[in-house]
């Protein structure tokens, strides 16, 4: 067979050429694409756009914000969502290049889509992003990663395998004061840490188990119900299910309140407690908290009650502690960690795009990549198993079972609805 | 009982027995009443669904034939197998095989998803079958199954579809063969290598490159040489990330002597790759390529010496500091990024001797690092003869200074050289914020003899403090002979945080001249902040008896609405007749009415009755609608 050159190495060959600096990604951002006017079409990343709700879109103005990608494709099951997707697309390239699509295997079918942000419904996270890496592509997914801890290992074993750049939409990691407070802990200036504070969310804390009953099928250009269901079990449509206030407590779709918030939060504190290859080894319920133990002896805490916004973090060590949140706001003891330093607030995807996007072009691993996700998002499934079992759940991070406990192993899987499969 | 009757009843009987137990959660009924739904010809599909919901948590090989039954049910199939493919007995792995070859395509792909899982071997024959099926889903399937389920044999018919003139099915066929081999304790490097044939798709040809890397350390030298040099971008940046991943001292060695070897392209990945490796036996092979390398090369080995420089080599990057912006911005990212112990000593030794412009970028980096030397290595550079060294100081000294470094600020506060004055007066802000009166004593010193453009700055940062002490400190200088002085010490006092200047303030509103505005204001914001009650009603009512315009009425009005009082409504009824006022008086009113009705019947009927007015006097629309739902609400 001829030897075929890829889209991607093209580009990045292309771009090598161009201009000497271009050797060097990191200048090749800074001089040559970051400060210059968008580059021509045919020479930017092409991006294909699974999952248009409020998050997918942000994070696509995100993408489009930057001078090296251009939307190519947009993806929903909701019809709505996909016209408002695409006319957002054409208003700012000024052209109707993008096209609309209701099954993402058609956008990944495409051999000119290089990479893929996925902001579909939890319950689809994992099974597209594995699909997005048989198909060739890079994947920004957003979080949570997965549904069961399964899926997110199967995801991380693939990227691997398959040698993708995968990026969790845990943008956390790249914004200034989650990073300020993880250094903290990181170099030592805490002292040994001991406890990881992680905030849940404050909706979706009752997982629901519910079948709705069958209400009329809308046609499939409004809302593809069995596309939306996707690798969960079937039920007769119900229009309650695809609304984001229902399915993120439902246990069919969703991990509730844990996964919603402790995707990023229990993910800063993994980070912290360098423990982004494992996991606690013990988990149980002390009052309203979920609890968690390292080998190290540090608690990861999740929890409500924590200061400074959403997704707030509480890191204690036995000579200071940090805490901070999405408000920018960051505390510390002693005060002399900080000095006086001010962070901006709120939780934008810019910082955590562009670092993806490099990783494209470089192949180096991502601050958020598969795996460091897949072991946060698995704390986050091992403690909703305490709260579905109602029990203390020991936990083996290097075979990633529950020792002795063969009722909670088989709740960390799930068989896929055919034809889907991890 | 005739047939029909005794039909009903039965159903009847077990909609009772089973209809309020069963629910499809963490909980539920026994498995033999599970199994008993399953099996029950009248249950419907919600109660089978539910059943084997709760049989995926506990069923044992007895729910089995139940559950093989739904194999192929079109809405079944799947929690069918939601059941079974957790469920580790042989029976499970026995009936999915059994139904395999005959439930329908669809049912095929899920019944093969879960022997896959199952990593159930003795279905490799079967599944092998079907992957050459012309159903290209069917057929793919097949494949993952039989990657998943791994072993010699999956491997091996998986192998026997892998030749380039039979393999239909090139991604699927390749993803299989890696998800098997790289979970085989076998050799599997031959197959590896193969993979990596241009023929595969790149995603096969990249990750086979990885297994090998990692399955034969030893030989990816080899391989990540061969990529290094050649022409495939993305393979060349991939073996860059494999250098990063695949570990040992020794390999670190052959990869730091192939660095001089490679053309420009390829040394940039390698650095990039050695920087992540993490590994110091790589230094002298970078520090070489940040001496000799192009400009390009220079970046790179100054970056991968962040990652794995040592206190030695903090000297050389230092001295890039003076460089050109890029060199600049790359020494500086990487001295503020050296981890290693003793980083922060070298850095701080640097200094001595060091130009001007190196020394202002290693105070910078010292304090970015949070270094423990940084706050003291700063205090010496205020003193420095170079402007540049004294702003880098004095931002070290914003940061993290205490009032024993306010004099130092306070002395450069007249530095005639540009930009050191400013950052001075910020400096001391800071510091006054953070050290409140324990900065006083050096600024009252200082005032004594400081020029007017430098005393107000220090009268300024007197309400920074914001204590009584400063308070008393910054009086005298309201009558300063130099207006600077005097206008900004009136400035401070309008926006004193504290309520001690209240007094002050109200001597100088109801003083008239030049400052009772500015004065009225600051009173009145003190006033609306004042957390007692009978406080604040005698402040409005002084500051309301001293308005002159109708723009300091509305203020003291807006103040008002913050009191839910009865003085505060008569303070506000009072001005509903004013058409001046009437609009602010009325929106102040409701805004107190909803609380200050709660208090007891009297002050429910008092706040009716201005309601009333509001509704019947207001000329805006929208206001009378406002009180009008607001007296809705109180009746």
């Amino acid at each position: 067979m001829a030897k075929k050159t890829t889209r991607r190495g093209f580009l990045r060959g292309a771009a090598a050429t161009a201009a000497g600096a271009a050797l060097f990604p990191n200048i090749v951002r800074a001089e040559t694409l970051g400060n210059a006017k968008r580059t021509a079409a045919n020479s930017r990343l092409a991006l294909g756009v699974i999952g248009l709700g409020g998050r997918g879109t942000q994070v696509m103005h995100a993408f489009m914000a930057q001078p090296d990608v251009q939307v190519r494709a947009v993806c929903d099951v909701k019809g709505d969502r996909r016209g408002q997707g695409l006319e957002a697309v054409h208003t700012a390239y000024h052209d109707d290049d993008c096209k609309p699509y209701i099954d993402f295997r058609e956008v990944l079918g495409r051999d000119d889509i290089d990479i893929v942000l996925i902001a579909t419904g939890d319950n689809w996270h994992s099974g597209v992003s594995i699909c997005a890496a048989h198909a060739g592509k890079d994947i920004y997914c957003e979080k949570p990663m997965s549904v069961t801890l399964a899926e997110s290992r199967a995801v991380s074993d693939t990227m691997t395998r398959l040698g993708r750049v995968y990026q969790c939409g845990t943008q956390r990691r790249s914004i200034s004061h989650f990073r300020f407070a993880v250094r903290l802990a990181q170099t030592g200036k805490l002292g040994k840490l001991t406890e990881l504070h992680a905030e849940e969310a404050g909706a979706f804390q009752v997982l629901n188990y519910d079948v709705l009953p069958e209400q009329p099928l809308p046609p499939r250009e409004e809302f593809d119900w069995d596309m939306w269901l996707g690798p969960a079990q079937w039920r007769p449509y119900n229009a309650e299910y695809p609304t984001r206030g229902y399915w993120s407590g439902h246990v069919d779709f969703s991990g509730g309140s844990i996964t919603e918030w402790g995707s990023h939060t229990v993910d800063i504190c993994q980070w912290a407690n360098s423990a982004d290859n494992t996991g606690p080894v013990r988990f149980w319920k002390e009052g309203d908290w979920y609890m968690g133990e390292y080998e190290n002896g540090a608690k990861l805490i999740i929890r409500t009650g924590l200061r400074f916004g959403s997704c707030p973090v509480k890191i204690v060590g036995e000579e200071g502690w940090v805490e901070t949140g999405d408000s920018g706001e960051i505390d510390a003891y002693p005060k002399s960690l900080l000095g006086d330093r001010l962070f901006e607030g709120g939780y934008p995807p810019d910082n955590h795009v562009r670092a993806f996007l490099d990783c494209v072009y470089t192949r180096e691993e991502p601050i958020a990549r598969a795996e460091h996700a897949h072991r946060s998002i698995s704390a986050c499934h091992i403690a909703n198993l305490v709260k579905r079992l109602g029990r203390e759940i020991e936990w083996d991070p290097v075979t990633e079972t529950c020792p002795h406990d063969p009722e909670a192993n088989r709740l960390l899987s799930r068989a896929y609805r055919e034809p889907w499969r991890l | 009982m005739n047939t029909l009757l005794r039909n009903t009843l039965l159903i009847l009987l077990c909609a009772a027995a089973f209809a309020p137990a069963l629910r499809a959660d963490d909980s539920g009924p026994p498995e033999n009443e599970l199994i008993a739904v399953l099996n029950g010809a009248n249950a419907g599909w919600e109660a089978k669904y539910q059943a084997c919901y709760n049989l995926r948590r506990m069923g044992t090989a007895a729910s089995v034939p139940a559950l093989a039954a739904l194999l192929d049910d079109e809405h079944l199939s799947h929690m069918a197998r939601y059941a079974l493919e957790p469920l580790d007995a042989p029976e499970a792995g026995e009936a999915l095989r059994a139904a395999l070859d005959s439930v329908s395509d669809a049912h095929k792909i899920g019944i093969m998803t879960t022997l896959g899982v199952q990593r159930d071997t003795a279905a490799v024959t079967q599944i092998a079958a079907l992957a050459q099926s012309d159903d290209t889903a069917v057929a793919e399937a097949a494949l993952a199954a039989l990657g998943r389920i791994g072993g010699t044999d999956a491997i091996a018919a998986l192998l026997g579809m892998s030749g380039e003139a039979d393999r239909k099915h090139p991604m699927a066929t390749g993803a299989a063969l890696l998800d098997a081999a790289t979970r085989s304790e076998d050799d599997h490097a031959p197959l590896f290598e193969q993979l990596m044939d241009e023929s595969w798709p790149e995603a096969i040809r990249l990750g086979a490159f990885r297994a090998l890397a990692h399955a034969k350390p030893g030989q990816s030298p080899k391989h990540i040489q061969a990529a290094l040099t050649g022409s495939n971008v993305h393979l060349r940046d991939f073996a860059a990330q494999l250098v990063a991943e695949v570990g040992g001292p020794k390999l670190t060695k052959r990869y730091a002597k192939l660095l001089a070897e490679l053309p420009d392209e390829g040394k940039l990945a390698l650095l990039r790759g050695l920087a992540n490796r993490g590994d110091a036996e790589a230094r002298r092979a970078v520090l070489a390529q940040l001496r000799k390398g192009s400009a390009p090369v220079k970046l790179a080995a100054m970056q991968a010496l962040g990652s794995i420089g040592t206190p030695e080599d903090v000297p050389l990057l230092a001295k890039n500091l003076e460089g050109d912006a890029d060199t600049a911005d790359y020494a500086r990212k990487s001295l503020t990024t050296l981890r290693v112990d003793g980083i922060d000593e070298a850095l701080a030794g640097a200094i001595e001797g060091s130009s001007a412009v190196v020394e202002a970028g290693l105070l910078g980096i010292l304090a970015e690092r949070g270094a423990p030397q940084a706050l003291t290595v700063a205090i010496d550079a205020l003193d420095s003869d170079a402007a540049v060294v004294r702003v880098a100081a004095l931002e070290t000294v914003s940061q993290l200074g205490t009032a024993e470094q306010a004099p130092s600020a306070i002395g450069l506060l007249d530095d005639s050289d540009t930009g050191a004055s400013e950052v001075a007066a910020k400096a001391l802000g800071r510091i006054c914020a953070r050290e409140g009166d324990a900065a006083l004593a050096p600024i009252k010193d200082a005032l004594t003899s400081a020029s007017p453009a430098v005393a107000a700055v220090l009268v300024r940062n007197l309400g920074r403090i914001g204590t009584p002490d400063a308070l008393a400190a910054l009086t005298p200088a309201i009558d300063s002979e130099h207006a600077e002085v005097s206008d900004a010490a009136l400035a401070t006092l309008a926006e004193w945080p504290g309520q001690e200047a209240r007094p002050q303030l109200l001597a100088l509103a109801k003083a008239g001249g030049d400052a009772r505005e500015d004065a009225l204001k600051g009173f009145v914001r003190l006033a609306r902040a004042e957390p007692d009650a009978g406080q604040k009603v005698a402040a409005l009512s002084e500051a309301s008896a001293l308005a002159q315009t109708k723009q300091e009425r509305w203020m003291i009005l807006a103040a008002w609405g913050t009191l839910p009082d009865p003085a505060a409504l008569a303070a506000l009824s009072k001005d509903l007749d004013d058409e001046e006022v009437a609009n602010e008086a009325a929106s102040a009113l409701m805004n107190i009415a909803p609380e200050l009705a709660k208090r007891d019947d009297a002050a429910r009927k008092a706040v009716a009755e201005a309601l009333e007015r509001v509704v019947n006097q207001t000329k805006s629309q929208a206001i009378r609608d406002r009180a009008s739902s607001l007296l809705k609400d109180l009746r």
